[in-house]
């Protein structure tokens, strides 16, 4: 794939590993990502598909800790921003597609730099979804936290939290309180103060995680945070299919995706303490690595 | 969107401190004005160089199209820096983090800087201007004047503003008693008292402002009067429904006022209608951005404005 390197920065991340950030991709459109590089590399790779918005700022710090946990272990590690999102290019028109083609390529990324033979994909809600397509079709190892069910639900909710948000606020004045009029109307919806493009939404239309995941071979690990312990009747349908699905549930309260705050830092530890080994424990063994470098 | 030929970026790991930051630098393409603008981090949510809606990546690219150059990071403990995150308090503003940004742009030449800030951002850009030599100008966006922690505002306003007597006599109450078994709520109020007894031993700033102690931070007002002495031009920009607007009405009645007093067009003060506090709105955000530009238009940092 003829994608250029546009400018990179690196730093020692502690125990032999290196931290890279860079901009890549095609030079008109670049993404922007973050890689960590183990020490000792064992071949294997893993693609990190963020969440939208409010989703990837409450996620980074997991997911950063992710890839250093990973990374102990010889597994190199790409973490991105979408075209359109973070510090990636600017982009009219963000679409599924579009997500879903700067995966792949942060994946080609990261094989073609590292020289992984072999990658697996985890997606964080939205980002499960963009995970989980662009592992389509392939036996890639695919790790869900917390996934959107489908894209319909997914914008359901969003419209109705921010609504619930002005009624917070008391600021229904200046909105019909429709969002999705309102994403119809101007061709943006204005989310807890982030942006949902018409085009994305359109664009991801009928998408759903069981429509993505049909007809893939590849192991699949979904993990959830539900204070009931149990996983969410949509989930259960899935997991019940012929695909090789193992579920984690952790037992909390649930993670309000879109706001700050909600979890002291004891109970974000006690999250970390769950999500973070369970998911490295288990690419670990889909991957194939041999544990530890020496 | 501004066009991608206009500008180029850079990743750059750089020290601050003990830790090791992230930042971008956004360069104009072709022909360059002479200042440089730091873009500083807010509060709660946005403690990276995006922050919130990416409006820091918006913004950096408008004004690299205009000739300038532009540098954003992310707080230690936050984006793709190192460290561990801390509590947010405006009397402890990341001013290590903003020296280490602006130790590095001076070191590539790029020494006129503009710090353009909102809340929490514009406290640590306030405080570090004291300290920064290369500061050539400042965008404040709803800077409280007084010192709260995260998530403690309205306690703390409510606690300094009681009397003693009013104070004793809710603090031995049932309800407060109670409280003291909750965590939460103890955290709460060891705040509040730690507020109370600044304001009592005049920890915040001396005097009175219209029949009522003042409560403007030292914090604020020290670096603010060393602002002004440096004849630093600044642009202090508030929601017109902001508490942080409110409280600096309050204070401008006092010592605060009289430090604005024959400051001429070197302070600006402008409003927004509505709230533009964390910046939570697609209007409030383009609000920010249009005003922003327009000053640094008019004090000559930027070339032109961008269909404002």
């Amino acid at each position: 794939m003829d994608h250029e390197l546009l400018g990179r920065t690196e730093r020692a991340s502690g125990e032999g590993a290196r931290t890279v950030a860079e901009f890549f991709g095609p030079s008109s459109a670049p993404l922007f990502g973050v890689r960590d590089i183990p020490r000792d590399a064992s071949g294997a790779g893993v693609v990190i598909c963020s969440g939208l918005h409010g989703e990837f700022v409450r996620n980074h710090a997991r997911e950063t800790a992710l890839g250093r946990s990973l990374c102990a272990l010889g597994i190199s590690v790409q973490r991105f921003h979408y075209r359109g999102t973070g510090h990636g290019a600017d982009l009219e028109g963000l679409s599924f597609e579009s997500m879903r083609q700067d995966a792949l390529t942060a994946a080609h990324w990261l094989m073609d730099s590292e020289g992984c033979d072999r990658v697996a994909f985890v997606g964080t809600r939205w980002g499960g979804l963009i995970a989980a397509a662009a592992a389509e079709e392939t036996e890639a190892p695919l790790v869900l936290w917390e996934p959107a069910l489908s894209a319909k639900h997914y914008f359901r909710e969003l419209f109705r939290l921010a609504r619930i948000n002005d009624l917070r606020e008391e600021n229904v004045s200046d909105r019909s309180g429709d969002r999705l009029d309102e994403l119809h109307r101007v061709g943006v919806a204005d989310i807890l103060g982030y942006s949902i493009q018409l085009s994305l939404y359109e664009s991801a239309g009928m998408v759903s995680l069981d429509s993505v995941l049909q007809g893939r071979s590849g192991p699949i690990l979904i993990v959830v945070i539900s204070p009931r312990g149990s996983i969410s009747p949509g989930l259960v349908e899935l997991v019940a299919g012929p695909a090789l699905v193992d579920t984690h549930v952790i037992p909390m309260m649930e993670e309000p995706w879109w706001f700050a705050g909600g979890r002291d830092t004891i109970e974000e530890q006690a999250l970390v303490t769950s999500l973070i080994p369970v998911t490295t424990a288990w690419l670990e063994k889909r991957l194939e690595t041999t544990g530890v470098p020496s | 969107m501004t066009d991608s030929g206009s500008y180029r970026e850079t990743p750059i790991f750089f020290p601050a401190g003990d830790e090791t930051l992230l930042g971008v630098l956004t360069e104009p393409r072709s022909g360059s004005t002479e200042g440089t603008v730091v873009l500083v981090p807010g509060g709660a949510g946005t403690l990276d160089g995006v922050n919130r809606n990416r409006l820091w990546v918006r913004l950096a690219r408008d004004l690299a199209a205009r000739g300038c150059h532009v540098f954003r990071f992310d707080y230690h403990g936050a984006g793709e820096s190192t460290g561990e995150s801390e509590p947010l308090r405006l009397d402890r503003p990341f001013v290590s983090d903003l020296k280490g940004a602006t130790r590095w742009l001076t070191a590539q030449g790029l020494g006129q800087q503009v710090l353009v800030g909102s809340c929490f951002g514009a406290r640590t850009a306030l405080a570090a201007a004291e300290e920064i030599p290369a500061t050539r100008g400042l965008v404040l966006a709803t800077p409280f004047v007084r010192d709260v922690e995260q998530g403690q505002r309205m306690a703390t306003l409510m606690a300094v503003g009681w009397s003693p007597r009013e104070y004793l006599r809710r603090a031995v109450t049932l309800r407060t008693v109670r409280g003291l078994f909750d965590r939460g709520r103890r955290d709460v109020y060891l705040t509040v008292a730690r507020a109370k007894v600044r304001a009592l031993t005049g920890r915040g700033a001396s005097g009175h402002v219209g029949g009522r102690k003042s409560m403007v931070s030292r914090n604020f007002l020290d670096p603010f009067q060393s602002v002004v002495s440096r004849s630093i031009p600044t642009l202090l920009l508030f929601g017109e429904d902001d508490d942080a607007y409110h409280e600096f009405l309050q204070e401008r009645e006092g010592v605060l006022g009289r430090i604005l007093d024959g400051t001429g067009r070197l302070i600006d003060v402008e409003t927004i209608p509505g709230r533009i506090h964390g910046l939570r709105s697609l209007v409030s955000q383009e609000s920010f951005l249009s005003h922003t530009q327009v000053w640094l238009k008019r004090q000559g940092f930027i070339r032109e404005m961008a269909g404002v």
